[in-house]
């Protein structure tokens, strides 16, 4: 008896409420099934977002030029630093890595080799001497990096990414973060 | 006589339940929708610039700003890059036709040996076009005209990509007068 009056109270609510078990039925289904897909979606936006700013751990400096394919870096260079070239203010940067580098070598034992990679292929001619060497082309797996940078200085000790340190506003600053990294 | 006043709450309830999954499921299709419009790793329609670099035979390519590029990112060693040989063949096919420039890029020196003639293959780009091609998967096939994305997929090419990307070629065939091949400039 008590069974009865229950089924019969949900039969007169779900008439009452204007859906049919169906319809509620069908609401809980798409709810779910929405769920899942919205979160399908949010992954493969992270999953691209992870590709976008995915950051090799090891630097492989094969560059191209009119002599081929070659790897400019000396053997001994532990510690390889690389850093993004603008062509639009390349005497600031060419000023600014310089100091960098003078910075470095007046208070750092460690062998560091520094590479200035030009944004626009071989567009980056200095006009006066400095203290690094400029490539213009690089595999895109290692260009892509150095692009993302934005500037900043990569640093790979015994070819594995050790740090990205961010270009300050002074080059002194620069270079006591990159002596400290490698301390 | 209690029944009906607990009936009626009940149906209250019972509504108020309806209405809220209601709206939670035009929500979520709001949600779909959004995240439907975000673009995974490239946004068509927006600057993209052309290629530049060496190719596998150490000539060097030079960027053109106008042309139209069929751009490729793939390895010889990648098994999915063959599986959509079919397509890519008729996407290289209608490429030429609406003269535009088939480029090959490898993500690491060496991923290309075999030389084609139809077809740059670069294995060295700049900072500028690697600040816009994300090179970690392969294949992809771009289109890039006038600098800027026009059709982009990922992963293994399938039928509709390339009705979809024929399309864009009709368009580009009709500008073709305007803009020219960089192929026989490097």
């Amino acid at each position: 008896m008590r069974v009865q009056q229950v089924s019969k109270a949900t039969i007169a609510l779900v008439r009452a409420s204007g859906l049919g078990i169906v319809g509620l039925g069908l609401l809980v289904t798409a709810e779910v099934r929405l769920a899942s897909l919205n979160v399908a979606e949010w992954q493969r936006i992270q999953a691209a977002r992870d590709r976008v700013q995915y950051q090799p751990n090891w630097v492989r400096l094969t560059t191209g030029g009119p002599g081929g394919a070659a790897d400019p870096s000396p053997p001994s260079a532990e510690v390889v630093a690389l850093f993004m070239l603008r062509v639009s203010s390349l005497v600031d940067d060419l000023r600014y890595w310089n100091q960098v580098i003078e910075s470095v070598e007046s208070d750092n034992t460690k062998s560091v080799w520094f590479l200035g990679v030009c944004d626009s292929g071989d567009s980056c001619t200095p006009q006066e001497p400095i203290g690094f060497r400029i490539e213009g082309f690089l595999e895109a797996a290692q260009a892509r990096p150095v692009a993302m940078a934005q500037g900043d200085l990569l640093v790979y000790r015994d070819r594995r990414f050790l740090t990205r340190l961010a270009r300050a506003v002074e080059p002194n600053l620069t270079a006591q973060a990159l002596v400290g990294a490698l301390r | 006589m209690n029944e009906p006043r607990r009936l009626s709450r009940a149906t209250v309830v019972v509504k108020w339940l309806s209405g809220f999954l209601l709206a939670t499921v035009l929500g979520q299709v709001g949600v779909l929708m959004w995240l439907r419009a975000e673009p995974g790793i490239y946004r068509n329609g927006r600057p993209f610039p052309p290629p530049a670099g060496y190719t596998i035979d150490g000539r060097r390519v030079h960027r053109s700003p106008t042309a139209c590029y069929l751009i490729r990112v793939t390895s010889d060693s990648c098994p999915y890059c063959r599986q959509d040989e079919k397509e890519y063949q008729l996407l290289r096919t209608q490429a030429k036709s609406a003269e535009c420039t088939v480029v090959e890029v490898a993500p690491m020196a060496g991923d290309i040996v075999a030389a084609f003639e139809d077809r740059i293959q670069l294995e060295f780009i700049d900072a500028e076009f690697a600040g816009a091609l994300v090179p970690y998967l392969t294949p992809q096939t771009l289109i890039v005209e006038g600098g800027i994305l026009r059709w982009h997929s990922i992963g293994v090419l399938r039928g509709p990509d390339v009705s979809s990307a024929a399309g864009l070629f009709r368009g580009t065939q009709a500008r073709a007068g305007s803009s020219r091949s960089v192929l026989g400039r490097y």
